[in-house]
């Protein structure tokens, strides 16, 4: 599941791809403290779900092998579940695009701030420190989901 | 043909009765002499390059055709795979890439009050205005011609004004009407 980097270099970026929802994204692995299994008994009120926060609305979002991430943001941790983690990967800086100019002003609004063009994919980059600050802004705990996606 | 041409070809009149206007049927040589002036004047504007023909884009969008100026348009592109963006409105299906270049795609048919395409396979017209590139879905391309733009005429008084001001004026081919569009106004919609 989790690769090891094919390269390191101090102008790139290494980064975390994972799925939710089929939309494929990836994170700084800086931005993680660690990665867990997911456990349904186990949930919190700060476990906030990646779909929930980022506004999936009506479409279908089934988790295949959720896991969770936990991110440090002002001295707390926070738990984010996410799906299929995938790989680490190191990125070159200047592979990294900024969002097209249409797409900038709704994307950032979720804190995602630019892409990659892989092997025919699009990886959405996401900053899970500005998304958790948007959402803590939204009201508290308004993400930590009662009810569950389906999980598979 | 110069005018020399044009007035030795025109009968001439020399019973001056023929020139009251209230007893001939036929126009006056003063009048046709004009007209044959001003004829050539603009065929003449025209071959000179004082009108020169724009490049127009023209495709269908729910039945109906609709343009945009040819040098907004870089290419027309299969509907492939569009990578959806969490957080972006209906008529933003996502993003593509367009050989390792990832450009967004904007379905404009909301704007245009226009209903769902029950067209399968849409098309993407990569478009440029400004600073601004966005693919924008197509049902199909249907031609891609040059004409003058005396040939544009404004846009319908009767449309919506929220559609009209996203017009840049109708014009005719093969007997159906096209809006061509304006695509710097559309794209400052989308980003309002």
């Amino acid at each position: 599941m989790m690769g090891t980097a094919s390269h390191s270099s101090n102008s790139s970026l290494r980064l975390l791809v994972f799925t939710v929802g089929g939309v494929k994204l990836a994170a700084d692995a800086e931005q993680i403290c660690s990665m867990l299994a997911y456990d349904q008994d186990d949930d919190c009120d700060i476990t906030y779900w990646l779909h929930e926060m980022l506004s999936f609305g009506n479409r279908e979002v089934v988790f295949r092998s959720p896991e969770i991430l936990t991110v440090s943001l002002q001295e707390t941790i926070y738990r984010i579940v996410i799906d299929q983690p995938e790989d680490i990967i190191y990125i070159a800086m200047n592979r990294i695009q900024p969002l097209p100019a249409l797409v900038e002003p709704f994307s950032q609004k979720k804190g995602l701030w630019g892409a990659v063009a892989l092997d025919e994919q699009i990886i959405l980059l996401i900053d899970f420190l500005k998304l958790i600050s948007i959402t803590r802004n939204t009201g508290p705990n308004r993400f930590c989901m009662r009810e569950k996606p389906s999980l598979q | 043909m110069n005018f020399a041409e044009v007035a030795c070809r025109l009968p001439l009149t020399h019973e001056y009765r023929e020139i009251d206007m209230s007893v001939t049927e036929e126009p006056l040589k003063s009048d046709q002499i004009l007209s044959e002036i001003k004829r050539l004047r603009e065929q003449a504007k025209i071959m000179d390059g004082e009108e020169t023909g724009v490049k127009l884009v023209i495709f269908s969008l729910s039945g109906d055709y609709y343009a945009f100026y040819g040098h907004e348009v870089r290419e027309i592109l299969p509907g492939g795979d569009i990578a959806w963006v969490p957080g972006a409105p209906a008529f933003m299906p996502g993003l593509i890439n367009v050989r390792g270049d990832i450009e967004s795609v904007v379905d404009i048919r909301g704007f245009l009050g226009l209903p769902e395409s029950a067209v399968p396979n849409r098309m993407i017209a990569l478009a440029s205005c400004g600073s601004v590139n966005s693919g924008v879905l197509i049902d199909e391309m249907v031609d891609l011609l040059e004409i003058l733009p005396s040939l544009i005429k404004p846009p319908l008084a009767t449309l919506d004004g929220n559609v009209r001001e996203l017009i840049a004026g109708e014009l005719e081919y093969k007997g159906r009407n096209v809006t061509l569009l304006d695509l710097g106004k559309i794209f400052l919609k989308i980003t309002l």
